[in-house]
């Protein structure tokens, strides 16, 4: 599943640069993404039995790319170096969520503008989307499940 | 052991390609043309170059008292991976730049800022006082915005600092870059016939 989830963000870095193109519309392919990351931890657990932690898990190990560069980035004072490097690696693996950017506020907290907040963050973040999923199935399937 | 040989194809590849793109890049340089992005790209990589390059530690001595809003200010390093000049902002008056890094976004620096480079250039755009206005105008209402050096440049909401200025411009009928590849490099400006260097400096 960890190869699943990786080859899926690859997949979808490589979509996001044509679909730019598309200029607003361009935002549907992050939602479309979302949907997809939720529904595939939905089936993983409905088809094969994998626990939503063994989903979880393997969706924190598929966004080690942009996990490595965002912790560096949020501990940046503890480095002696420059940390231009991982901003770029964070920049270019979270490319799939540039299209919602232009729609975000112009806001900056501690002097980081929002959206590389969120450049820095979502790799935490979206491993709890195919989660997500294979927890509704789970309790859904705990739900139906005939009394003993 | 398939595998192994697979990556072990691979990698000469990639170190072939990087090789070629440079006796690319020099044929370009001996012919005096501008050699593309990409070529430039894979030739800076195969020399190890990425990035913006290494800063000075000394100042350029670039006269900033010429700056006039609307003029281009223009910054480059030893190193850098795409071109003479890798960095690109727009004066605004008031000792500002309009700018933009990674971790930044659009913002607004002093223009001493300029001074870290090894080298460093002033343009004045040949555009009448309103359209210098209006595209000043349009690059500090987009302060704040994200910067994303893959956009392309239909997109008007994500930005890389010469992409911003040139599409200033363009929105007041100047386009600005004379090689209409997928990039605007800052170099663009200085090959630009609509750009006028008034000033350039470098560290010795």
């Amino acid at each position: 599943m960890v190869r699943n989830l990786f080859l899926l963000h690859l997949l979808l870095i490589i979509l996001t640069l044509p679909v730019l193109y598309l200029g607003r519309f361009s935002s549907c392919l992050p939602f479309l993404y979302v949907l997809v990351l939720f529904l595939m931890g939905l089936l993983r657990n409905r088809t094969m039995g994998i626990p939503p932690l063994t989903v979880l898990a393997a969706g924190y190990l598929s966004q080690l790319p942009g996990i490595i560069p965002g912790f560096f980035i949020l501990t940046e004072d503890l480095w002696p170096f420059g940390l231009e490097v991982f901003e770029f690696i964070a920049q270019i693996w979270q490319t799939p969520l540039y299209p919602l950017y232009p729609l975000l506020p112009h806001a900056i907290y501690h002097d980081i503008p929002l959206y590389f907040l969120v450049t820095v963050t979502a790799s935490f973040i979206i491993p709890l989307i195919p989660a997500a999923g294979a927890w509704l199935s789970y309790l859904v399937k705990k739900m139906y499940q005939p009394d003993p | 052991m398939r595998k192994f040989n697979l990556v072990l194809i691979a990698a000469v590849i990639l170190f072939l390609s990087l090789q070629f793109a440079q006796l690319i890049e020099d044929h370009f340089y001996d012919k005096d043309e501008y050699p593309p992005t990409w070529v430039q790209l894979l030739s800076s990589a195969g020399k190890g170059h990425f990035g913006i390059g290494e800063f000075s530690s000394t100042s350029n001595n670039l006269d900033l008292s010429v700056l006039e809003p609307g003029d281009i200010i223009l910054g480059g390093n030893p190193g850098g991976s795409y071109g003479h000049y890798t960095h690109a902002g727009i004066y605004v008056g008031n000792n500002q730049v309009v700018t933009m890094y990674t971790s930044t976004g659009v913002r607004l620096e002093h223009p001493t800022a300029y001074h870290r480079y090894h080298w460093a250039a002033i343009g004045r755009v040949r555009a009448n006082p309103q359209q210098k206005k209006e595209a000043v105008s349009y690059c500090r209402s987009q302060v704040g915005a994200p910067f994303y050096i893959l956009s392309p440049k239909t997109e008007d909401g994500l930005w890389y600092c010469s992409k911003l200025i040139w599409f200033a411009y363009l929105k007041q009928g100047i386009d600005l870059d004379p090689f209409n590849s997928y990039w605007v490099l800052p170099d663009a400006f200085v090959y630009s016939p609509y750009v006028q260097v008034l000033e350039r400096s470098e560290v010795h």
